[in-house]
């Protein structure tokens, strides 16, 4: 398409324009996180004087940032990746065989992505209570697979309706078993819709409160969240140590995300496909 | 005979397939959603406050405070249903805005894209805690440098602006996975479509309204589906940015459920709150989801 | 095809890495497991303390420490949360983990976490607690359930400083006294008054006791609002409460946009002349400007001196413990050390910097900073109000809190607000 420069340009500054507003929350966040906190509340908007990492010393013996990296990491990976193994198999097979139970179950499990968290919760604690996995890891992660089982396997589901049925056909008159199929043929052809739910899902994950906050209640495991949300209760009127820590709980994420981000959104993109 | 075998032997494999396949999810979701939720359900019969080990029964008398009012959650339906409704048009149209301008060829597109996606790859509680900082610091701060009366407002203070400002934030969280979905559905239109519609003469902004937007339609069906059912589930944006303030008018439905089961210790009413809040829920986005797909099913 | 080969290895790896991490997730698990196995098997035992007051976190710490160097078996495990404290506690009960030991706000609070305590009316030092830290955690049946943790009280605190520039030479005692002096801090250029009317946390739990406080019999009238014999609509102590809030918030700046934190940081930088806090300010203050010099005076709602010249004043927060705790004996003799010999009653008052709520022995001067010092004066001279909103049913400090919001935005009128205070009262009282 061609389009008469004067106008592209327009479009250029308009949208650039909206990329700086949208980027400027958290570039004033990153810029004060260096600032003494008397310069943060009388000038929020100038440049620091000078770079220094002094509040970010301050935050880190605050927080034990590696430790509660690791226990976000640890929870997000085990849980994104069962939450996609689960959602694969189920969307797959509901899709390919369905029966009765297969049908009543696809809906259950959308619907429950309407139920809100503060319903299930005390229930849930008790659940986990029953199982033995209180203020465990593997409980926390238990949780994640259940509750977002839903918008994986919406998404992933819409995935295999878009799956040519030939090649499962041929891949089994070649003599592969179910699943072989399944692990040979489907997850490969799933994988632009399955990293999208990957990518997604890891962000959520990362950034969940409230899970953890009724599920890790000890402050061994605590996740960047709670450690976010107990710093604020601790320091409220000190943004001096808050917006480094913020910064740092956000550093992953955007270094990740800026790495792969055109993965990302092409991979958000292809899962987009009409369910 | 061998017919039978075989069938028998279908059957086999397909008990042991659902089994293996729908057997795991079905223990998980048992455990985490249905098994909790079916227990809320149970509470919500009853005067538990969370705390005791008596639970009394009181029959509908929950249900009873929150349709005659008493329990506020009325207001709370209220406002969640007006602020839903104002973020998801600003967030889907502006979406599409974006969508349209960034599958133009501008220099510097990628980056651009993935600059509105950002916000969307952070937790709502600590956005919350950003914007705070935004609304109470910045936002003077900007006003007096351009003196500007509209920055220097107290935007968390007045129930107009707070409300403005809530939306200001779900906007800028979701109006980029709207945008993708958006660029998705442009990008998958076919390029002789277009040429042959500009053939005969339709105008840029014809061409749009009349035949992208049309095809776009069942991805619009996905974006209106997920930003209606995560505004009407506002919770942790709302916790950190204005704590349901002032004077409880930006409270959720969400965080009223909280409030009372937490702060206020009725656990059981807060449980029949959300099991109205779920049908809720349920009623909007299936009215959303029967309208949509009955607009595909006419277009397509 | 070349593409989804890369696919499949990536799919492979991340395969690979979950049995890995779950793995991880269980062996973070055992670890555990091990380490309360281990401890158990040397015969040391764990109190779990679980409380609120999050400022003493360290100092709380550092005494465990002291007290285990002197108990070699007893060891601490310590968690204090400020937000989230009551959600975070009934997650545990839930999970059938209730801490040993943990905060307990009093009068309604106990009755909610009664049946869960144990009672320890039997112990020595119940006999020293004064009177205004009994009460609160007195049950119905006579009992006494907690530890007094602390003595805090609040009025307006000022800048000395300012108030010297604006040529006070006294602190006002009396309304018209108040409105003198921030007249004459107005003309000096000083921000006279700041309130953190966006939290609804100070206006329904501090501004709204004041008018319960100064009742003539404050629990007589807080029985007859649950008997429906008392109402605030009409009564004229509580309007002359409205007034002053409302003249609070006049003189203030921007207060429906003000919150906690941006209130303190005003009042550490030395913005502005009064505000609404208690002795509990004093860390922050001295961690962010050690230097400023402040003190904690009335708030006066009427002319007369006598009923003025005072501060409120109540117990934060008791510990209490776990009826079902297995060490429960080691909590008491953790208690009794603090609160009983020298060693343990130093670590509260130097370390801890609190106000005890015993007689027994009283608050140590150097430490507990400008606010405390004023404090304890009042205290000492008898010239408080108590702090009653431990005793309202759940939730309603929260909607008071929005009916002073929705007074001072000008939504309703002063009748209106009392009416509100009535409706919101009613409304969670059952």
């Amino acid at each position: 398409m061609k389009k008469n420069p004067v106008s592209m340009l327009i479009t250029f500054m308009v949208v650039l324009a909206g990329v700086l507003i949208f980027v400027a929350p958290l570039w004033i966040m990153v810029m004060n996180s260096f600032k003494p906190l008397n310069e943060i509340i009388a000038f929020p908007l100038r440049f620091p004087d000078e770079w220094s990492f002094d509040n970010y010393v301050k935050a880190w013996e605050e927080v034990n940032i590696p430790n509660i990296m690791k226990n976000t990491a640890i929870v997000s990976f085990s849980a994104v990746c069962g939450v996609i193994i689960l959602a694969t198999m189920t969307a797959y097979w509901a899709e390919r065989h369905p029966t009765v139970y297969s049908r009543i179950f696809s809906s259950a499990i959308l619907l429950s992505m309407l139920i809100p968290f503060a319903t299930i919760m005390i229930p849930l604690v008790q659940v986990m209570k029953f199982l033995h996995l209180n203020n465990t890891i593997p409980g926390a992660v238990l949780a994640y697979w259940g509750i977002g089982l839903a918008f994986a396997f919406f998404m992933i589901r819409s995935g295999v309706k878009t799956l040519p049925y030939e090649l499962e056909e041929a891949a089994r008159i070649d003599g592969c078993g179910v699943i072989q199929v399944f692990v040979r043929i489907v997850f490969p052809l799933l994988s632009p819709v399955v990293f999208s739910v990957f990518v997604m899902d890891m962000f959520w994950v990362w950034n969940d409160f409230m899970i953890p906050l009724v599920l890790l209640n000890n402050q061994k495991l605590s996740t960047v969240q709670l450690a976010i949300n107990r710093l604020f209760g601790m320091y409220n009127s000190r943004w001096d140590i808050a917006l480094p820590a913020l910064t740092m709980s956000m550093l992953p994420i955007i270094v990740i995300f800026i790495l792969l981000q055109k993965k990302i959104v092409g991979g958000v993109m292809a899962g987009a496909v009409k369910g | 005979m061998g017919d039978k075998n075989l069938k028998r032997k279908k059957k086999y494999n397909m008990l042991w397939g659902n089994l293996l396949f729908l057997g795991p999810s079905t223990l998980v979701f048992l455990a985490v959603v249905v098994i909790p939720f079916a227990i809320s359900i149970i509470y919500s019969f009853s005067n538990w406050n969370g705390i005791s080990n008596e639970i009394k029964f009181v029959g509908l008398n929950n249900f009873n405070n929150i349709f005659s009012g008493k329990a506020k959650f009325l207001d709370a339906f209220w406002f969640t249903l007006r602020i839903t409704a104002v973020s998801v048009l600003l967030i889907n149209l502006l979406g599409i805005l974006l969508a349209v301008a960034l599958t133009a060829r501008l220099p510097f597109r990628n980056p651009f894209r993935a600059a509105f996606y950002l916000p969307q790859t952070m937790g709502g509680l600590i956005l919350g805690f950003i914007w705070q900082f935004i609304f109470i610091a910045g936002f003077p701060a900007i006003g007096d440098k351009l003196n500007l009366g509209f920055f220097t407002q107290q935007w968390l203070g007045t129930e107009k602006t707070a409300f403005a400002a809530l939306v200001i934030v779900n906007v800028w969280q979701n109006a980029g996975y709207v945008m993708v979905i958006m660029i998705a559905a442009l990008s998958g239109i076919s390029s002789e479509l277009i040429e042959s519609a500009k053939v005969d003469g339709s105008r840029p902004l014809n061409t749009f309204l009349r035949i992208k937007l049309p095809l776009c339609v069942p991805y619009i069906t996905v974006s209106l589906f997920w930003t209606i059912s995560s505004a009407l589930k506002m919770f942790e944006t709302n916790v950190s940015l204005t704590k349901g303030g002032p004077y409880g008018s930006t409270t959720s439905m969400a965080l009223n459920i909280y409030n009372d089961a937490f702060a206020n210790n009725k656990y059981g009413l807060a449980t029949a709150e959300a099991l109205v809040f779920f049908v809720i829920i349920l009623a909007i986005t299936s009215v959303q989801l029967y309208m949509s797909k009955r607009k595909e099913s006419q277009i397509l | 095809m070349k593409r989804t080969k890369g696919r499949v290895t990536m799919l492979c790896v991340s395969l690979a890495g979950v049995l890995a991490l779950t793995a991880c997730g269980g062996q973070a698990n055992e670890g555990q497991n091990s380490q309360t196995g281990s401890s158990e098997s040397a015969k040391t035992k764990t109190i779990y303390i679980y409380q609120n007051k999050i400022e003493i976190d360290k100092a709380l710490k550092k005494t465990a420490e002291a007290y285990t160097a002197l108990h070699p078996d007893i060891q601490f495990s310590i968690e204090s949360v400020s937000d989230n404290f009551s959600t975070g506690l009934k997650t545990k009960l839930a999970s059938g983990e209730l801490p040993d030991v943990f905060t307990v706000l009093g009068n309604q609070d106990l009755k909610l976490w009664q049946s869960q305590l144990e009672d320890l009316t039997d112990q020595p030092w119940t006999k020293d607690m004064i009177p205004l830290a009994k009460e609160g955690i007195t049950g119905d049946d006579g009992k006494v359930y907690g530890l007094p943790v602390s003595v805090e009280g609040y009025g307006y605190v000022y800048n000395k400083k300012l108030f010297q520039q604006a040529g006070i030479s006294k602190v006002p005692v009396t309304l018209t006294e108040l409105k003198q002096d921030v007249e004459s801090l107005k003309s000096a250029g000083i921000q006279p008054l700041v309130g953190a009317y966006m939290d609804w946390y100070q206006a329904g739990n501090f501004l709204v006791n004041m008018g319960i406080a100064r009742q003539k019999d404050p629990l007589a009238f807080i029985k007859g609002l649950y008997d429906g014999t008392a109402t605030f609509v009409g009564n004229e102590i509580f309007k002359e409460v409205a007034d002053f809030i409302q003249y609070d918030f006049a003189n203030g700046k921007n207060g429906l946009s003000t919150n906690f934190n941006n209130q303190t940081t005003q009042l550490v930088n030395g913005e502005i002349a009064m505000t609404l806090g208690g002795n509990w300010l004093q860390p922050t203050i001295d961690n962010g400007n050690a230097s400023l010099e402040t003190g904690l005076m009335p708030l006066p709602v009427n002319d007369n001196p006598k009923e003025n010249d005072k501060l409120y004043a109540g117990v934060s927060g008791y510990w209490a413990i776990n009826k079902n705790s297995d060490v429960k004996k080691e909590v008491k003799d953790f208690f009794n050390w603090l609160v009983t010999t020298p060693e343990g009653q130093t670590h509260m008052t130097k370390d801890m910097q609190i106000i005890p709520g015993f007689s027994s022995f009283s608050a140590d001067n150097e430490t507990i900073g400008d606010l405390g010092a004023d404090l304890s004066r009042y205290l000492k001279e008898g010239k408080v109000y108590g702090s009653y909103n431990s005793y309202y049913p759940d939730g309603v400090a929260q909607a008071f809190g929005e009916a002073v919001q929705r007074f001072v935005a000008g939504q309703v009128d002063k009748d209106g607000f009392l009416q509100e205070l009535q409706n919101e009262w009613d409304r969670l009282a059952e």
